[in-house]
């Protein structure tokens, strides 16, 4: 084997290798939030917020985007159930089971919803600020 | 350079097709990265049999027009923006002379790095340009989906060490030049009538 295949090959192992440890810790970050996503439960800053009961407490909301229609409490909603002030203060990470996070505004969070497959849907942002199997949303 | 141009035109027509039905299907599975790795399948594919630099991203060029331009499924600026830098890291990747060696090593090795690079690659553009493009970008978002990122890249890459060889051991389907015209065009024409009218 000659010198530009032996250092392809390598490379090649340490791009798996890097790519096996990942999956590694995203395997272990879902253990971790699985209590949370079994439960029911949110935790926003500081505070549990059981889905079921915010289902039975706010009306449900339905939004029109691209990937069709889908049906939800507004996560201004689920924000108003906490304690925090100035809401239009801070910015809002939400966090999925598998540790996939985007950060949004309290403009974004006012338009979006979570449906009762716990995962946020934004009307008006690119899928990608979509995140399901969400554990929590951290306030900042 | 007439038929190199209307084969970029077919194959990335027949590649946004394929990300705008296939693409939609496996995202919804969270399996977004088999649609990345038939799409690097056929930019290799058609690099050896055409062997044009340039071709591809041509080819990703038109993908992401395509894709921009369905009326269904997902992020569209995401998904366009992936499909283009896609070509854009594929033509680097290609422009090292790795194609120098034969050995079954070079090829699978080479298939794991640029099936893995160019994912991820692609996938790290949309988490940076969209939110950059429709709203604010933050690094922490970036570093809390990287683990994902690369979690999914190795199933590339290991597709990869399969799908390069294979690409580079296909056999060729030669066709008339009085048909290819036709036959292309026809073809391209079914993927844009196909996705524009949201099928």
């Amino acid at each position: 084997m000659e010198k530009a295949e032996k250092i392809v090959v390598v490379v090649a192992i340490l791009l798996l290798s890097v790519g096996v440890a990942s999956s590694y810790y995203v395997n272990q970050i879902e253990k971790e939030n699985k209590e949370l996503a079994e439960g029911n439960i949110i935790l926003v800053g500081d505070t549990e917020i059981n889905l079921d009961e915010l289902f039975e407490k706010y009306e449900v909301k339905n939004v029109e985007t691209t990937k069709g229609n889908f049906t939800g409490i507004s996560l201004s909603a689920l924000i108003n159930e906490t304690d925090i002030e100035e809401k239009d203060a801070h910015d809002y990470t939400v966090v999925g089971s598998d540790g996939y996070k985007q950060t949004v505004s309290w403009e974004d969070m006012k338009k979006g919803i979570i449906t009762e497959e716990k995962k946020t849907v934004f009307p008006h942002l690119p899928g990608k600020f979509w995140v399901k199997d969400i554990v929590k949303i951290e306030v900042s | 350079m007439k038929k190199i141009l209307m084969a970029t035109v077919l194959f990335g027509s027949i590649w946004g097709f394929l990300e705008c039905s296939v693409g939609d299907w496996l995202h919804g599975y969270d399996l977004s990265v088999l649609m990345a790795v038939m799409a690097i399948f056929l930019m290799a594919y058609t690099r050896r049999v055409y062997n044009q630099p340039g071709m591809q991203a041509g080819m990703a060029l038109v993908a992401a027009l395509l894709r921009h331009f369905n009326p269904m499924g997902a992020c569209l600026i995401c998904a366009s923006i992936a499909i283009f830098v896609e070509g854009v890291a594929f033509e680097i990747i290609w422009a090292l002379p790795w194609r120098n060696y034969k050995s079954y090593a070079m090829k699978a090795g080479m298939g794991i790095i640029s099936f893995y690079a160019i994912y991820t690659v692609g996938y790290i553009a949309t988490q940076i340009l969209t939110p950059l493009l429709t709203a604010k970008f933050y690094w922490s978002d970036l570093t809390g989906v990287m683990p994902k990122i690369l979690s999914h890249a190795t199933i590339a890459g290991v597709i990869g060490a399969f799908a390069l060889p294979a690409a580079y051991a296909s056999l060729d389907v030669s066709i008339k030049d009085r048909l290819y015209y036709p036959v292309a065009a026809v073809i391209t024409a079914l993927c844009w009538i196909a996705v524009i009218a949201g099928i």
